[in-house]
């Protein structure tokens, strides 16, 4: 069972990749792109990782690809030809990554036996309790400063964005 | 994997100054908008009665010797952080004030200018106390998060916002390479707490992890080869935002790279001695002879600076509890300098609205206070005595003899030859040179007062130091089992309640 998700997952995120980058509409691109993030959050899943799968949908397939559809909108990109161009050095880059990889995955065997060994590491708490309850908590306790100082890091933002963006709308107005 | 939060109300007084500041600034907001008709000066005092307070309150801490460590050691309130909280306060209050004429300039959001300014200097209170890899990271990007806003300010000139844009996407990639080089000391470490780092085998991975974040703290110093963001952003950037920009986020770096030069990676100081006397010559003289090519006060000022963060890296270098004490004077003796001649650049822009070096000749004759106050923070900021910047450049040099770092010293004080030449061709400027328009300059009174401060502070410092070397002397007590030689045993540090 876990291996046929696993093999449909990883099947749709490959095609889709290839989809992204062979598309010559940017809007499909960017429409192939979504649908290999669902399904790199639906591998999350089966690897019992449910609060990076919620962080991949929210944050990649939410607001990163929404901003990606926005800017390909605005600036009303067709067709761009010039980036077909890069095949070359793309080629260069990929051989170069999957050589890594490969050489990654015959020195490290992932066997069953270190799997289970690193979960005997830790002392199986996320495992039980689910990791986002355990995040939470981490979050609200040991690193309780960082969340705070993130919060502020929030208000600061939104207000330099105000202060950066709505300006044209004051200008207008008078 | 257990987590626990034990903070009682009287740990928190700990964060006092901050939540203070917090408080303040979140009122000022409240201000600005429910009162419209309330002048912008007025928000300008505001400010800087907020920071009195917390600077009373930081005073008031560092006499009583009040320390302690919060939330599992991650922000620590020692001696040392308070000198780095008192010196970045006082350099915003400094700031504040120099800006109160300036920001008539901008059309819009002139009250939220204040609270920005805030803003940071909460963010930099803040780098002076962390003590792991995730606050660092985080208020590091808390406090530069403001200057962003801050540097593209003036909306209508296109230099400002060429210089928001350029700080902004370099800024954005120091944090990527932060966040990576973090990601491989945790990975290789599993450990995130400077002193629990140190307790840990070396491995080439964290070799690569601490180079990632050295560049980029290296990087809000504007240390070259780090630097290339500085004369842009310096000269696009608002004038008082550029002091501000040119001093407080600095000393606030160094904050963190002293705890983590002096804590993680005390065990590897002959590896990282010969990294920072590399970078302390590649500072200084590059900063120093691009800046003899300067046109613009700015960008002079702009590459001055980063001569002057290699002298300070001397001290670095040295790698002693001598080598901390003289960077933390030498960082006091900077903040009034620097900001002292950035005031006066300020007030001659105010005035007649240039930044060309060729603007200032015969300032002599048309304002003697602006042309002796400029004197007197050159003349520091070169080092001549008996100004302060004479005792810090003395103190840092007398550290790395100490230790033996004769090239550095060499390289040093050839450096300070260079340095003499483009201070003093601004001398020969304002005094010799006759001034195109005759018109006499006035000062508004908040100018005055800023420049006054830089005046005083430049001269007493010089002039009798004994009582500030001793506070930074004693703000570096629990680095004293450095000891000079070059071999040093993992540090135990006497943190905690």
């Amino acid at each position: 069972m876990a291996t046929l998700f696993f093999s449909y997952f990883s099947g749709v995120i490959v095609l889709a990749s290839i989809l992204v980058v062979a598309l010559r509409n940017p809007v499909h691109s960017a429409l192939a792109l979504l649908i290999m993030f669902f399904h790199v959050a639906g591998l999350y899943i089966t690897l019992h990782a449910e609060f990076l799968a919620a962080v991949q949908i929210i944050v990649y397939a939410g607001a990163i690809l929404v901003l990606y559809l926005f800017v390909v909108m605005l600036l009303n990109v067709k067709r761009d030809e010039h980036y077909h161009a890069q095949y070359p050095l793309g080629a260069v880059l990929g051989v170069t990554i999957l050589t890594e990889a490969l050489l990654l995955i015959v020195q490290h065997s992932f066997s069953k036996e270190t799997a289970t060994a690193d979960l005997g590491a830790t002392d199986g708490k996320q495992v039980l309790e689910g990791n986002t309850e355990t995040i939470g908590e981490a979050l609200y306790s040991t690193y309780l400063f960082s969340f705070e100082v993130a919060s502020l890091i929030l208000l600061v933002a939104m207000i330099g964005a105000i202060i950066l963006a709505k300006r044209d709308l004051f200008e207008a107005r008078n | 994997m257990t987590f626990s939060l034990n903070v009682t109300g009287s740990d928190l007084i700990l964060m006092l100054p901050e939540i203070i500041l917090t408080l303040w600034l979140c009122g000022i907001l409240i201000v600005d908008f429910a009162m419209p008709k309330l002048p912008k000066e007025q928000l300008a005092y505001l400010s800087v009665c907020g920071l009195a307070i917390v600077l009373a309150n930081l005073v008031w801490f560092d006499l009583e010797g009040v320390s302690g460590a919060l939330f599992a050691n991650m922000f620590v309130l020692d001696r040392m952080a308070l000198f780095f909280k008192i010196l970045i306060v006082g350099a915003t209050m400094l700031v504040l004030l120099a800006s109160r004429d300036y920001v008539q300039r901008f059309r819009f959001f002139k009250g939220e200018y204040y609270f920005l300014v805030l803003m940071s200097a909460l963010g930099m209170m803040l780098m002076a106390s962390p003590n792991d890899l995730l606050s660092m990271f985080i208020t590091l990007e808390f406090s530069t998060f403001g200057f962003y806003v801050l540097v593209a300010y003036l909306r209508e000139d296109a230099a400002s916002n060429e210089a928001g844009l350029k700080f902004f996407i370099l800024g954005v990639f120091a944090a990527g390479l932060l966040t990576y080089g973090i990601s491989l000391v945790y990975g290789e470490t599993g450990k995130i707490v400077f002193s629990e780092i140190a307790a840990t085998a070396w491995t080439p991975g964290l070799t690569i992890g601490f180079l990632l974040i050295f560049a980029s703290l290296g990087f809000k110093i504007g240390a070259v080869p780090f630097h290339s963001w500085i004369p842009d952003t310096y000269h696009g950037a608002p004038t008082p935002i550029t002091a501000f920009l040119s001093i407080a986020p600095k000393a606030a770096t160094f904050a963190i790279l002293v705890r983590l030069f002096f804590v993680s990676l005390a065990a590897l100081k002959p590896a990282w001695v010969l990294l920072l006397v590399g970078v302390s010559i590649l500072s200084m003289t590059y900063g120093n002879i691009v800046a003899i090519a300067q046109k613009n006060i700015k960008r002079l000022l702009a590459y001055s600076g980063i001569a002057q963060i290699g002298n300070v890296l001397i001290g670095l270098a040295a790698g002693t509890k001598m080598g901390e004490d003289a960077i933390l004077f030498y960082l006091l003796t900077y903040v009034f300098a620097n900001v002292g001649a950035f005031a006066v650049v300020i007030a001659v822009s105010n005035l007649i609205r240039s930044d060309e070096i060729e603007d200032y000749s015969g300032l002599n004759r048309r304002s003697p206070f602006l042309a002796f106050a400029m004197l007197v923070f050159l003349l520091s900021l070169a080092g001549v005595p008996p100004l302060a910047g004479f005792i810090g450049k003395l103190y840092i040099f007398l550290a790395a003899i100490k230790e033996e770092l004769y090239t550095l010293i060499m390289v040093g004080l050839v450096n300070i030859v260079i340095s003499m030449y483009y201070y003093l061709i601004i001398v020969k400027k304002m005094y010799i040179n006759e001034p195109i328009d005759r018109s006499p300059l006035t000062v508004s009174p908040s100018m005055q007062a800023v420049i006054y401060v830089g005046l005083a502070g430049t001269l007493v410092l010089g002039i009798y130091p004994k009582p500030f070397i001793e506070w930074a002397v004693a703000a570096t007590l629990m680095f004293s089992n450095f000891a000079p030689a070059a071999a040093v045993a993992p540090v135990v540090l006497p943190f905690g309640g």
